[in-house]
């Protein structure tokens, strides 16, 4: 083998998506690639330049990628060592959307862009990679240039490699034969309200379609006589697509044609159109939009319609590289939402309460920590009532809480196996039941007491009357802060769990069962730093209930917070961002998400950050024991 | 004197041609020894360029019998191509050939090109009869005459061999003394001195030819000496 085309293969091989590529295939691309010396500052390509006729991979040096809209520069992306640019304008060879510069004296490999769509073409791999990558470049063309910066970092979701056509395409297809006018058609596109026309031949075979842009461009613009046949402007050959293919099929079609509409067909027959906005309509799903069309519905059934797309976000986010803690508060705004409608359902149901309440969220939902849809913790404080009316007032609200949980259930909510529910009579009580709940955890602690604590002193009010969420915390904060023994035990409960991280730096995973070799991030990870943090909370009467803003309040007040803050918020971002890929691969595959972690699937920094996450758990766990040791059992 | 009219008529064809578009092809060969009449080529490399591209899969890269049994000690330290691995090596005559088809129409390019040019043409000549007289760029030249110009640093006039040269230009020289290696770490060096002339605004081949061709500039002699003693 000659040594200088190996050198180049051998760096292929650590670049996606030639990584995917066995040697042969490599070699062949590798022998059709040329070397390209840029010196910095030069302009390799140009915004609304010629289109790219290679894919770039970076060897050396580093390039900006950057459009100039309305004389501002928008740096879309840093590309350096092993990353490509050009392929979008290489696939839809229109022109260069943006600008690329080298930043630094840089060398590049040209890939000529037949070998690329060689390659498209034959590998699945490649075809993903590369559509994942810049797709969403194409596909937000019709947006506004505002936009742009916003889409073009995201990457193209899951939902298009698993989502048929048939179900995004629009079903009725209207049709003309090519010699109706022009005139005719665009009246029949108006009453349809409808932006293409499929054009058949005698033999009622599509041969052509006319879009509002044939309209625009071939008639008004060129002030065509509308009384000329369709057959003389519409555009063709018609591009068809398998009602089976994936969307990310159509999107590589409508690249590859420079179009927007594709028929659609299914067992031989027309089935229907998919145009670029289904696509941008199925992955564009933003958390605005679900929430906006979350506060328009008016019933069960469109609430449950309308919080489909939470998964959809969620896996958007995570692609986008979100980090965990604004996904788990888009999360939490959504669910909210889901939970506040439902209330004011049950309101409109059972008629108004006959004493203010107010609904409580428990556990991460009370944490604003949810991922997934999770099981529902909740419960319901209501004003004191006078003795006379307590029977009454209970009575309605466990209809009324019977009513929400069935709700919730209908929307993807499980009910709580502890029946850690508001309609659980134990959880629907008078705030004066709630504060003898409370002090009894709090001075006999043991037990059940001390996880019940748990879980129900991260409670945030939701709905309703929030002086009564309000008052409650007051008395918790008020009673909680100087108790040494219940905090001790606090304590204990936060150290019960060592990370799973041994003198070795192995990681020590489930030994048996359904999950062996695999790790529990929430048990070994997630959950002891939220018990220290709501520990050191309790104790300094912080009143924020989310880990995150938990630890922004103790910074001033917590020693040991004000040393680690930025380690603990870092390793409990890193933790969450983990948990919720793993559960959004989950949900994907149709399954439950769980906790469970293959340490191995991770990458060699995934690791190292575990590990060092796991070292800093450990490390607080020791200072807990330290502070507490009189206390610990 | 034929030879030289065909030359300079042709000269004048393609001086307006741009360089970015002009193809060359990168040349070293590895030698029994520097004696241009006792010693012979042991192996080809090359590498073609169009204008600055350089194109990694048009390569050439053939080691040969040489036709003296006599080799330097010296030359196998460098080179590290020993007489019993050449005993296998295919006959030079069809390899010349498949050689001239490669390089056929192209500019040669080479570091101290005129040192690999007359071994070629040398060989070419006794060997297939043929009169190899291609056009040619040394880009030991065109590093000098930048120093000379003021582009590139004046401490870098000690640097002759092609190591030095591709150090200081900030790329990488591994493999050194095999011819293909060589070839492409000399287009690589030719690549980033074309950056310099265009900065100049040296664009046409004429230009390039002025500052570079061998046959023209006088101190070649000294430059390759220079660069082999290494």
């Amino acid at each position: 083998m000659v040594k200088i085309i190996e050198d180049v293969i051998d760096f292929l091989k650590s670049v996606p998506p030639f990584e995917f590529l066995s040697d042969e295939v490599i070699n062949s691309v590798t022998v059709k690639t040329s070397l390209e010396y840029y010196p910095k500052g030069t302009y390799i390509l140009l915004q609304d330049g010629a289109p790219s006729e290679f894919l770039y991979v970076i060897k050396k040096g580093g390039v900006k990628v950057f459009r100039r809209v309305e004389n501002e520069d928008i740096v879309i992306d840093y590309r350096s060592e092993g990353d490509s640019f050009g392929f979008v304008s290489l696939m839809s060879g229109d022109k260069s959307r943006a600008n690329v510069v080298a930043i630094d004296d840089t060398i590049c490999y040209l890939i000529p862009k037949d070998i690329i769509l060689g390659l498209i073409n034959k590998y699945s791999e490649v075809r993903d990679f590369f559509l994942r990558s810049f797709m969403n470049i194409y596909l937000d063309k019709g947006y506004r240039e505002e936009q742009y910066k916003r889409s073009i970092t995201s990457t193209v979701d899951k939902i298009l490699f698993t989502t048929p056509v048939e179900e995004i395409a629009t079903k009725e297809v209207i049709s003309v034969t090519e010699n109706t006018s022009i005139k005719e058609a665009a009246k029949i596109m108006c009453e349809n309200s409808i932006s293409s026309l499929i054009i058949m031949d005698s033999n009622g075979i599509p041969v052509g379609i006319i879009t509002d842009k044939d309209l625009r461009k071939k008639v008004v613009a060129s002030a065509r006589n509308v009384d000329e046949p369709v057959k003389n402007i519409m555009s063709y050959p018609i591009i068809k697509i398998d009602a089976k293919d994936f969307c990310f099929e159509a999107v590589v079609r409508m690249l590859k044609y420079n179009i927007h509409h594709l028929l659609v067909i299914k067992n031989g027959k027309i089935h229907g159109i998919i145009t670029n906005h289904d696509i941008m309509m199925l992955q564009g799903l933003s958390p605005i939009t679900i929430v906006r069309d979350l506060e328009i519905q008016q019933t069960i059934e469109g609430l449950i319609n309308a919080s489909k797309g939470v998964n959809i976000i969620v896996g958007n986010l995570i692609s986008q590289g979100a980090k965990a803690s604004n996904i788990t508060r888009i999360i939490t705004e959504i669910n909210d939402r889901i939970v506040k409608k439902i209330i004011q359902f049950a309101e409109r149901e059972f008629g108004q309460p006959p004493v203010p309440y107010c609904w409580l969220a428990l556990g991460s939902e009370g944490r604003k920590e949810q991922t997934f849809k999770t099981d529902q913790d909740n419960a319901l404080v209501y004003a004191d009532p006078s003795p006379s009316e307590q029977e009454a007032v209970q009575k309605y609200f466990l209809e009324f809480t019977k009513y929400i949980k069935e709700s919730l259930l209908k929307c993807g909510f499980p009910p709580c196996p502890g029946d850690i529910m508001a309609s659980n009579p134990k959880w629907c009580q008078p705030l004066k039941t709630w504060k003898k709940y409370f002090s009894q955890w709090i001075y006999t602690p043991k037990g059940e007491n001390i996880n019940l604590s748990n879980i129900f002193f991260d409670f945030r009010g939701i709905y309703g009357d929030l002086s009564l969420e309000e008052n409650l915390r007051d008395y918790l904060l008020n009673i909680v802060k100087d108790q040494k023994v219940f905090l001790g035990y606090l304590a204990n409960l936060a150290v019960r769990n060592k990370p799973p991280l041994g003198f070795f730096k192995t990681f020590v995973v489930e030994k048996s069962g359904e999950h062996k070799d695999k790790l529990n991030l929430k048990i070994k990870g997630i959950a002891p730093i939220v018990d220290i943090i709501r520990l050191f909370s309790l104790e300094k009467s912080v009143r924020e209930t989310s880990t995150l803003e938990r630890i922004d309040s103790l910074r001033n007040k917590h020693t040991v917070v004000r040393d680690y803050a930025d380690e603990i918020i870092y390793a409990f971002e890193f933790l969450m961002l983990l948990r919720m890929r793993h559960q959004y691969e989950q949900v994907l595959q149709g399954n439950v998400p769980d906790n469970f972690i293959d340490p191995e699937s991770l990458s060699n920094l995934e690791k190292k950050l575990l590990k060092d996450t796991f070292q800093l758990i450990s490390k607080l766990q020791d200072i807990l024991i330290e502070r507490y040791k009189l206390m610990i059992i | 004197m034929i030879k030289f009219f065909r030359k300079s008529k042709e000269k004048k064809l393609i001086s307006q041609q741009m360089i970015i578009d002009t193809n060359f092809v990168v040349v070293d060969t590895e030698l029994t020894g520097l004696n241009e009449f006792r010693d012979n080529i042991i192996a080809i490399g090359a590498i073609k360029m169009i204008g600055r591209t350089i194109k990694i899969g048009d390569i050439f890269y053939r080691t040969v019998s040489p036709s003296t049994k006599k080799f330097r000690k010296e030359s196998i330290m460098i080179h590290e191509i020993t007489p019993s691995e050449l005993e296998k090596c295919p006959e030079i005559k069809p390899i010349l050939k498949e050689f001239i088809s490669f390089a056929k129409d192209n500019i040669v390019v080479g570091h101290c090109v005129n040192l690999d040019l007359s071994f070629l043409k040398r060989e070419i000549k006794s060997n297939i009869d043929y009169n190899f007289e291609p056009f040619s760029v040394d880009t030991l030249l065109i590093y000098k005459w930048l120093i000379k110009k003021g582009i590139l640093p004046s401490d870098y006039m000690k640097n002759n061999s092609l190591e030095n040269i591709a150090l200081s230009l900030g790329i990488e020289a591994k493999e050194l003394h095999n011819a293909l290696s060589d070839a492409y770490i000399t287009a690589q060096i030719f690549q980033k001195l074309l950056v310099y002339l265009a900065n100049l605004k040296i664009l046409t081949l004429g230009e390039l030819l002025n500052i570079a061709c061998p046959d023209i500039c006088s101190y070649q002699d000294i430059a390759k000496k220079e660069a082999y003693q290494l």
